[in-house]
Formats: structure tokens, sequence, C-alpha cells
């Protein structure tokens, strides 16, 4: 038998998970099942400040990990830095933690009126490290902390040194982390905008990089550092060192073998991985999460032959409709050739839904297409919630085809109110939550033309057509051009 | 009617008359062009009445002007000729669809050119006998390095995979494979060209086969062995001569068209030689032997080509010709584009613009119009490895220039490591199918 038992198996990816809240999200955040990609160890090094990844690359993932202390990810925090101790993470603003943190959204945007960007997050950076009895830690509301850091830089300053000497001597360092910058305003430009946010939040990280036991650590979407936010003295150090969370091949695969071994029924297909390929999964030594052997994560070759097992070699009775193991990624990818974890997950999932009971194999071909159409669902939901004004502006494009002329579907935008639609003012309440980047100002098309290819969902081609890769065109209904109507 | 009317606008002209007419004129009606490229329909029904034939003749000859033919006719039926049933079964009837309406009829053409029927010819039903994998290199432009890429795949999968493989040159104005894999001492007394000789002749080309072969030196130590069908023998006698005869194609007869008589020639040396695969060099260019050997020898088809207009151009002239073959769905799935002599310099941005210049050629031609996005249709995002158009890369390296001669020695199979994505591609063809 060279196969893995395909009935278990196929349960097993039916148990992953297949929805926008899924992985990432509070309930399936459990230690067993934290995958560590070895490119993005970096990106918890404590001496990393700018961390940033497409919508999707695990940024809030990572956030997390460290905010609930998971073992594996505080251990592989520390041992990727160049720091002292052990590692204690601090959420200073990203999604809500249940306990008073930092700001609210609101708030903070409230704070905006009164106060500039550097002082509410020196506010916020000063109540993380100072001592509870500090004039900080006693004041009650986060307006009164705001006004006692503005009106106290010098103490603010001689508390930090303090606070920094008190961490050493404890054998702590402290990493205080950010996420979620595009719920801090409802706009992009101007004082109270997410560009000054950013930028005044950056600089501060650049600054305080000398202290050597505390440090921050900012999540971002490569979109949001335009030269507006990196306008600050030697902003360049800090961009230049940036840590870039991307999903290569293997470590999508890495992680989909973790969430299989991991899973409650997860034993027969670790032992399988044994029997068949000579793979030993290992227990972690505080008895938790299993552990596939590293060439499992790392050599695509043996990659793709455990990937056989489950689903054949390839995506049709014979090698001219491609190979199951590079189909899956490549067809999930998009313009800049990304694939996000979790539309792979979703799509092995749906995969398995659509894969018979009696298959020979764990997975079939056509359950893997079928699976792809529903992660590509599920990619579009995804960005929609990061950028909300991609899914007015693609839904114009529905019914199209391409590869086409860029005008073509300019022509769809201009004939509607879309640009109207994107030069409202800020706050109306029928455009809430994410601010919409500086760089769309809705006078000319071409403008989402550059920030569409920007996030990966415009292609565009060396004869100046525009193409989108199928996980979006599939998504986001439009069609590819043929040169013949198919027969059915 | 005052519009200009031309050979392709009288094309077109013809086939949406037969379409709109073709119930009235019964669907087994023939549309023909003579050699001078006008057009006549002999219809199918045999009591049409006189008027109708003189307001149909009408029509046609208003929409085609000169193309519409002259006196008698354009209009003909049954009564009208003396032989009628040879044209209505004649095997060189194609049955083209509407690559823009697959609900449209099938019309029934007749194309009395000089040559060139082939490549829209439904193959002949022996093709469904079971034969070794076939794979056919070909590029509309010569000197692409398809030859020496042929070589080199045969020495693969000799010598390293130990398999049995059979080289066809079927490079009959340009041969050259043959000099790669054999040294001059070592080729067989007969080639190809010996063969469509004699079988024009109707004289026993069979007795022939036995000595088209020879093998090569460059087969390797694992068991696997290359054997070579050169294009001519050791007896350059009369090889042009020979040649102006060796595309003959006696239409009237199924068994005698150029397409049967070569897959008649290919079974043969397969039987005689038992290879577990075929590889066949085409010769390059819009030929008639490119031709049948692409859509006639139920083969896989490397399509080797180098960015440059003028290559798509040629494909492109290829491709909108077999929109209108019959078993295109079949036809397309079997092809593969090969980028070859990809230059060292900047090759990632060369093959990108490979990827899309020959997406959409693809796209323009033989790829299905996705509307739904299902995953039904033929067609294909540009970056899709298991796409026809996306190409396997071979790079332009001095070793691979310096070509593959029969006495390289086993370590020189470093020169094989450039057509990794070839090998491989090949190889997998003869993986066991699944499922």
């Amino acid at each position: 038998m060279s196969e893995f038992t395909p009935k278990a198996l196929r349960t097993l990816c039916r148990s992953l998970p297949g929805s926008v809240e899924g992985y990432f999200g509070h309930p399936q955040l459990q230690n067993s099942h934290l995958y560590l990609p070895s490119s993005h160890l970096r990106a918890l090094d404590p001496k990393a400040p700018l961390v940033v990844g497409m919508r999707g690359a695990g940024k809030t993932f990572w956030w997390q990990a460290l905010f609930n202390n998971l073992n594996r990810a505080v251990q592989a925090a520390a041992t990727a830095g160049r720091v002292h101790g052990r590692v204690v993470a601090r959420a200073c603003f990203g999604e809500r933690t249940g306990q008073d943190d930092f700001p609210t959204p609101a708030l903070f945007r409230d704070l905006l009126n009164t106060f500039s960007p550097e002082e509410i997050w020196r506010t916020i950076i000063g109540f993380h490290l100072f001592e509870s009895q500090s004039a900080l830690g006693t004041l009650s509301s986060w307006s009164q902390r705001a006004a006692w850091t503005r009106d106290n830089v010098e103490p603010f300053e001689s508390e930090l040194r303090s606070a920094n000497q008190t961490l050493r001597t404890a054998g702590e360092f402290r990493l205080l982390m950010f996420d979620a910058m595009d719920t801090t305003s409802r706009q992009w430009q101007g004082d109270k905008g997410l560009q000054a946010i950013l930028r005044a939040l950056l600089a501060l990280a650049l600054e305080f990089r000398n202290y050597s036991a505390f440090g921050l650590k900012v999540f971002v979407r490569q979109d949001m550092l335009d030269s507006q936010v990196l306008a600050f003295p030697d902003a360049s150090k800090l961009y230049n060192n940036k840590v870039e969370l991307t999903w290569p091949r293997r470590e999508l695969y890495g992680l989909l073998w973790q969430y299989l071994g991991n899973q409650a029924e997860g034993e027969t297909f670790r032992n399988e991985c044994h029997s068949l390929f000579q793979q030993r999964w290992q227990q972690a030594e505080d008895g938790g999460a299993w552990l596939a052997p590293p060439a499992m994560n790392q050599d695509e070759d043996l990659q793709e032959k455990v990937f056989i097992a489950m689903a054949g070699r390839w995506m049709g009775h014979n090698q001219r409709r491609g190979k199951t193991y590079s189909w899956l990624p490549n067809h999930l990818a998009d313009a800049h050739a990304q694939t996000s974890p979790r539309s792979f997950l979703a799509a092995v999932l749906g995969a398995a839904e659509n894969t018979p009971e009696d298959n020979r194999l764990a997975l079939h071909f056509d359950g893997i297409k079928r699976g792809v159409q529903k992660a590509s669902q599920i990619r579009v939901a995804e960005m929609a919630e990061d950028y909300p004004w991609v899914e007015k502006v693609m839904e114009r494009l529905r019914g199209e085809v391409v590869p086409c002329e860029f005008g073509r579907l300019a022509e769809k935008w201009s004939s509607l109110d879309i640009l109207g639609w994107v030069t409202r003012p800020d706050d109306d309440d029928s455009n809430p939550g994410r601010p919409l980047p500086g760089n769309l100002t809705g006078s000319d098309p071409k403008e989402f033309r550059e920030a569409l290819i920007q996030i990966g969902i415009f292609q565009s081609l060396h004869d100046g057509r525009i193409n989108i890769p199928d996980v979006y065109r599939i998504g986001f209904g439009l069609g590819r051009r043929g040169g013949v109507r198919p027969v059915r | 009617m005052t519009e200009r009317v031309d050979f392709d606008t009288a094309t077109a002209a013809a086939f949406s008359f037969m379409r709109r007419h073709l119930a009235q004129l019964g669907s087994r009606t023939v549309l023909i062009r003579n050699l001078r490229g006008q057009f006549r329909i002999l219809a199918e029904k045999k009591n049409l009445p006189q008027c109708d034939i003189g307001t149909l003749s009408q029509e046609f000859q208003a929409r085609l002007g000169a193309y519409g033919g002259g006196d008698p006719g354009p209009i003909f039926t049954r009564k009208d000729l003396f032989a009628a049933d040879t044209l209505f079964d004649s095997p060189d009837i194609l049955e083209l669809s509407d690559p823009d309406d697959p609900t449209a009829p099938i019309i029934r053409h007749l194309d009395h050119a000089i040559m060139g029927a082939d490549w829209l010819r439904t193959p002949g039903t022996d093709n469904a006998m079971e034969h070794p994998h076939r794979v056919v290199f070909y590029g509309v432009k010569g000197g692409v390095g398809r030859s020496t890429a042929l070589a080199g795949v045969a020495w693969y999968l000799a010598a390293r995979l130990g398999k049995r493989v059979l080289v066809v040159d079927l490079d009959l104005e340009s041969p050259g494979v043959g000099g790669m894999l054999l040294p001059m001492d070592r080729i067989p007394s007969f080639g190809l060209i010996d063969w469509l000789a004699e079988d024009a002749a109707d004289n026993q080309p069979e007795r022939l086969v036995q000595d088209m072969t020879a093998p090569s030196p460059l087969s390797g130590q694992r068991g696997g062995m290359v054997r070579v069908a050169p294009a001519a023998g050791n007896n350059p006698d009369n090889y042009l001569v020979k040649l102006s005869r060796a595309y003959l194609s006696e239409g009237r007869t199924p068994q005698r068209s150029f397409a049967a008589r070569l897959h008649r020639l290919l079974t043969d040396l397969e039987a005689a030689n038992a290879p577990d695969i075929t590889l066949i060099d085409s010769r390059a260019g819009l030929h008639d032997i490119a031709a049948v050997a692409l859509t006639h020898l139920d083969a896989e088809g490397l399509l080797f080509a180098q960015d440059s207009p003028q290559t798509w151009a040629g494909f492109g002239a290829l491709f909108t010709h077999l929109r209108s073959h019959r078993r295109l769905a079949a036809l397309r799935e079997r092809f593969k584009m090969v980028a070859s002599m990809v230059p060292a310099v900047d090759s990632p941005a060369y093959l990108a613009k490979f990827r899309e210049n020959a997406h959409t050629l693809w796209s323009n031609t033989l790829y299905e119009t996705d509307s739904n996005g299902d995953g039904q249709a033929f067609n294909f995002d540009i970056g899709a490895e298991d796409a026809p158009h996306h190409p396997l890369p071979i790079p332009w390296l001095p070793q691979l220039q310096a070509g593959i001669h029969p006495n390289l020695e086993p370590e020189d199979a470093a020169l094989l490591d450039p057509l990794k994505p070839l090998n491989q591609w090949v190889e997998n063809l003869l993986a066991p199918a699944e499922g």
C-alpha cells in the first residue's frame, strides 16, 4: 500500500478551518496547531520592529500567538532574538483583548481631537512599561493619561529609562505589539489620518530601538507603507530591515501537515507518515503539539510524495492537467504569486467535502477543483474585510472578460458612481470602518488600477493589458478570454 | 451588391450561406472549392425545385462575386453529375464546426487544394489502434534547437531510464537528428524517403522496414536503446527525385492519403522495433508533413518557439486554421509549448513575456471562453504551469549549441541538465495513467 487510508484522512481534512474566521481567529489558536514557517522566525525576533504581510499572511496570528503566550511562539521569539531574558509580549493595539490594554478604535479617534498621534502612542507605550504606582499607572482614563504624557515630557523620559533598567534587572524583555492599524482612523490623510498615525508609531519604533529591555513590533500591510508614512528621519533604517511574512509552497504544505497531525483524530495520519514515508512525528517536550520531522516541511520532493498519497499525482487522468502538488497553490496565487494560508486550508477542506466517499484516495482532483473555487470565495471575502472599496470596484466588473485593455474596465467605473463613492466624506456612516488609501482620490480610474496592482488583484501585462489571477477572477465573477466557444 | 469580395470574405460568405440554407439543401451537402479558389455547392437533396436553385444561386453569386463561380452552377444536385457518390463520400471532405457557435451545423467541405488539406482532416479510424506513446517535435520556424532537444530527450530516456526509444526523422527537407545520434558508418540502408518512394509505386515498402533503423551509441548501459530511423539511408542517390514524390496523396482512396501512408510507415517501424516511445522530428513551418504529424498521428505535440513576432504570427496562422477542427478538443490538450534557446540574461523576464504572448495566442484561438469560472472550460490563467501555453524552458547554452553527436561519452551527460523540464515532461508520459 502506498496511499493513506482514504476515509480517515478525508474525514481529517473535513475538519480543517474553512471560513474567514478560521485558522487565525481565537478559537483555533492552539499551541498544537501552531506552525512556524522558517521564514517567519525573523518576524518573531523581538528586535525586528516592522513586520509586513499581505492580508491573511499571519500578522494578527503572530500578534495573538505572542499575546496569548503560546509556548512555541514565545520560545521561537526568544530563540530568534538577540535579547536577554524571557520575552513578555503586551498587546498595545489590535483586536480587543477584553482588558483595558489600549484605547478602543472609537476612543482612539476621539483622543485624536485633543492629542497628537505621537502623544497617544507614547501614552500607550508608557502605560505598558511603567510601574503600576507610576503617574500613568494610577490615572483611570486614557484621556487623563494622554494629558499627563503631553504635559510631562521630561518625567516620561526618565520613567522610560528606569523602566528599562527595572526590566533588565528582572531578566525580562517586554515586547510591545501593534496590529490592526487601519482601525485607528477613518481617513488616510491629514493630522488625524492613518498616514500620520502610522508615521508617528514607526518613528517611535525606530527611536526606542536602542533600549535593551523593551521594543516595539508593528504589524502592517505593505500597501500602508506609502511614501508619506515613511516621511520621517532615518525611516529607511526601519524599512530596509522590515521582515516580510510570506508563504512559499513548502510552508503551505507544512501548515497542512501540522493541522492534520494535531487534529483529535490525527494519529492515523501520523502513523501512516511513518509507515509510508519513514517520517516519524514527535511530540513537543511539553507534551503538547505533535511536530512533523523537518524533512516534511522542507523537502519539496518528499512533500509531493506525501500529497500524491493523499490526492494522486495528476489533476486528471494523466499529466496533461498538471500535478496536484503544484496545481493547488498555483491556482490560489495572487498576481504577486502569493497564496494565503487560509485559502490553502480552505481549498483542502473543500476538496475533501467534494470527494465521493468511495474514492480510492482521500482527495479527488475534481474535488480539488471545487475546493479551489470555494477558497476563491473565501479569499474575496477576506480582501473585502481589509479593502471595502475593492468589493465595490470589482463588483462593477462582474461579467467582464480578462485579459483585456484597461480602458474597457475603466469605462465600467466611470459610467457609474464609483468615483463619487470613493470621494465621499470619510466619516459618512455609509462608508464605515477602514480608510481608503491616500492614493485613491477618485479623480482618475488609473488610481484603482495602481492600487489593485499593488494588492495583487490586477496583473499588468507587458503590453499594458490587465489580467486577473483565477483566485480573484472566479470570486469576483469575471470570465476569461477564449478563441472558441465551449461545447457542452 | 457593390462591396468588394476577396478570398477571405468570399470564404466567410460561402460558409455563412451554407449554414443559412443547409436545411433546405440537405445536411450532407458539400461545399466545394476548386484549385482557383472558387466555390460550388453540391446539394444533397435530389428533387430541389429548379426555381429554388435559381434563387439560391442568385444569392450565392451576389455575395461571392467572382468566387461564386460561373456557368454552369454554382449549385448542382446529384442528378447533374455522373459520379456524384464519389464526391459525397470523398475521404477528403472536411467536417467543419463553427468555432464561434458550437450549436451551428457542421459543414462538409471539399477543398481541392494543391496541398494543405491534411491540417483539418479527421484522423482515420486505425488511429484507435494500440501503439507506443508518440511525441512530435515541431516549430513554425527552424533553427530553434528542436532536433538537438529531441536527441537529448532520446539519450536521457535510454541512458538514464533504460527505455526503448524510436527516433524518426520526418524532416525530409532538412534531415538532422539522424546525424546527431548515428555515426556515419551506422546509417542504415534505407531512409524514410525510400519507404515513401516504394510505397508510392506500390512496391511492398514493408520489405524495407528491417533495414531502416540503427542503434545509437548514445543508448547507455541500463538496458535502454535508442533506435534511429533517418530520413535518408546510406545511399544518397535520387534523394531529391524521391522527395518530390514523397508527399503524394491520392485522396480518392483513404488508404492512399499522405496521412494514412505516414501512419502506416510509423506503425510498421514501431512493430519492428517495439519501442516504449517514438520521438518524431517534424519539419518546421506550415507544411503538410507537419500537419499530418501534429494532427493525425495520435501523438503529443511539442511546439518549439522563441519569443518573436514572426513565431507568434506563424502559430497564429496554424491555430486559427485548427479552430475549425472537429476534434479540436482532443487535439489541443496534447500540445505543449517549449521555449527554446531562452537567453541567459534576464531569463525570468524573457519567460514572463513568452508566457504572456503564448497565452494571448492561445486565448485568441484554441482556448474556450470561460464565462463562469466553474473550471469546466478548456481555459487557463497565464501562470498555470499545466497549461499548454505555459512553456517548458530550455536555456541557451554553448554546450547545447555545440550539439549532440554520437561520440559523446556517458560523462558528457551534464549536457542533459538544461533539458530537465523537457525530459521530465516526456518521462511523465510514460507513467501509468491514474484513476
